[in-house]
């Protein structure tokens, strides 16, 4: 049986290819002194794919777009503390992932939910009446079944099966043990092959 | 039943094996069962089909307007060199500027009373009424020194500034009168959907602050969009125009 994560690209490394290092820090360098046209070549090169997972980790486009807004008012914040260690994709994506987990801690305490606390466990018997196996997942219908699933496993799924992160590094963004990770992906997989199998 | 029960041990190897992670010996052993047991040999293949479909999600692109928006906020903010359109009229920008500052007043607010007042009842420091100037001033700026009101009043001070925003409406009905109908029509919705929730929130004050909350955003969010729809149509930017009006109806 294939794996998955054979033909994975090293986690946490920005998935579109945007400036190089130099031009980076060049770019840095122009957006500290004011200048939006390099602003907008950053937003451009990094926008996509922090969209991507807002709207994924959060469950619905709206609260992403406004998350997107924060993301790159606070980067731009911030940009005088960027030094060049890390690529600016990864810079951004952590900065994004935190402000993503702000937002659901926010939701959470204003809705008064604990939502993985109410999770039930899924087993053998719960595959639903479909075999998925012997037809196509449709992209739109994996996408409403992942907004469905608890804020807590949703976004260990989005990091670790769309997102290509490992459960170590999900860990660390996510402040939780890496074991906890993992249950959180397996759970969230095991939900969506109910919710697929109907 | 009782098979069910002694293929739960084989969960966890099952979910290894999507991973890519499961060791020789435990993979032998686990093909060894899959061979002979229908249930986990479907659970393995249909979470196979799971993580192989989510690996081959597409990214999603943003609206525009997020970055028109991000845009007008550093410029208002003064943390940018202005690179605005050379060709807008006077009087227009007096009035984009004014109707962005008055969005950013309303909005820091709500942003305020979101962090800091998660809990019911929900409270706001005053806001501040039309500033004079293109600069907005900090709504919350001293939280400790404010006198908290009610969320409801900030409905009331969205209401009134929507005096500004007909303004601007009026403006586009000249050169598009379908796109004006559309953002008059959305204002109307928005405002008719604040005003239930005020009468909610008075019927049940525990309860219905949340609806109120998210009305106020989407107003809030409406009238950005506005802003960045004037922009767009004073840059003869078509498309960027569409896709505003495209997602106001919605």
């Amino acid at each position: 049986m294939a794996t998955s994560k054979a033909t994975r690209p090293p986690a946490l490394v920005p998935a579109a290819a945007g400036p190089n290092r130099t031009e980076e820090l060049a770019l840095v360098e122009r957006c500290r002194a004011g200048d939006l046209a390099a602003f907008e070549t950053i937003y451009r090169a990094h926008a996509g794919r922090l969209y991507s997972v807002a709207c994924r980790v959060l469950g619905n486009p709206t609260d992403a777009e406004d998350l997107l807004q924060e993301i790159f008012l606070a980067a731009h914040r911030k940009l005088e503390t960027f030094r060049g260690e890390s690529a600016l994709g990864t810079w951004l994506y952590r900065l994004a992932m935190n402000l993503c987990l702000d937002h659901l801690r926010s939701r959470a305490t204003r809705s008064g939910q604990l939502t993985d606390a109410l999770d039930e466990e899924y087993g053998l018997d719960d595959s639903g009446s479909r075999r998925l196996a012997e037809r196509t997942v449709a992209r739109m219908d994996l996408e409403r079944a992942m907004a469905q699933l608890p804020e807590g496993c949703r976004t260990a799924f989005v990091l670790h099966d769309v997102e290509g992160l490992e459960h170590r590094e999900i860990a660390e963004i996510l402040g939780i043990a890496e074991g906890t990770s993992k249950s959180q992906v397996h759970k969230a997989r095991m939900r969506l092959r109910a919710m697929l199998g109907r | 039943m009782t098979h069910v029960n002694a293929c739960e041990r084989y969960l966890n190897a099952i979910q290894e094996l999507v991973d890519g992670t499961l060791g020789p010996i435990r993979r032998a052993e686990l093909e060894l069962h899959l061979e002979s047991c229908d249930a986990c040999r479907a659970l393995a293949e249909d979470l196979q089909v799971i993580a192989t479909a989510a690996q081959s999600l597409e990214p999603r692109i943003p609206p525009d307007r997020v970055w028109q928006q991000v845009a007008g906020r550093l410029r208002a903010e003064g943390r940018v060199s202005g690179t605005g359109p050379t060709a807008v009229r006077r009087h227009g920008v007096a009035i984009l500027a004014l109707a962005a500052a008055l969005v950013l007043v309303v909005g820091s607010s709500l942003y305020f009373l979101k962090r800091q007042t998660p809990a019911a009842p929900i409270t706001a420091p005053p806001v501040a009424s039309a500033p004079a100037a293109g600069t907005p001033q900090p709504a919350s700026g001293n939280p400790a020194a404010a006198t908290p009101v009610q969320a409801d009043d900030m409905a009331t001070d969205l209401a009134a500034i929507d005096k500004h925003f007909q303004n601007l409406i009026e403006q586009a009905s000249t050169k598009d009168p379908a796109t004006a109908a559309v953002l008059q029509k959305n204002l109307l919705v928005m405002n008719e959907a604040i005003a239930e929730s005020r009468k909610a929130l008075e019927a049940d004050p525990q309860n219905r602050s949340a609806q109120l909350y998210e009305n106020l955003k989407r107003k809030i969010r409406f009238l950005q969009d506005t802003i960045a729809l004037m922009n767009s149509m004073r840059q003869g930017d078509a498309a960027g125009a569409a896709e505003i009006v495209e997602s106001g109806k919605s």
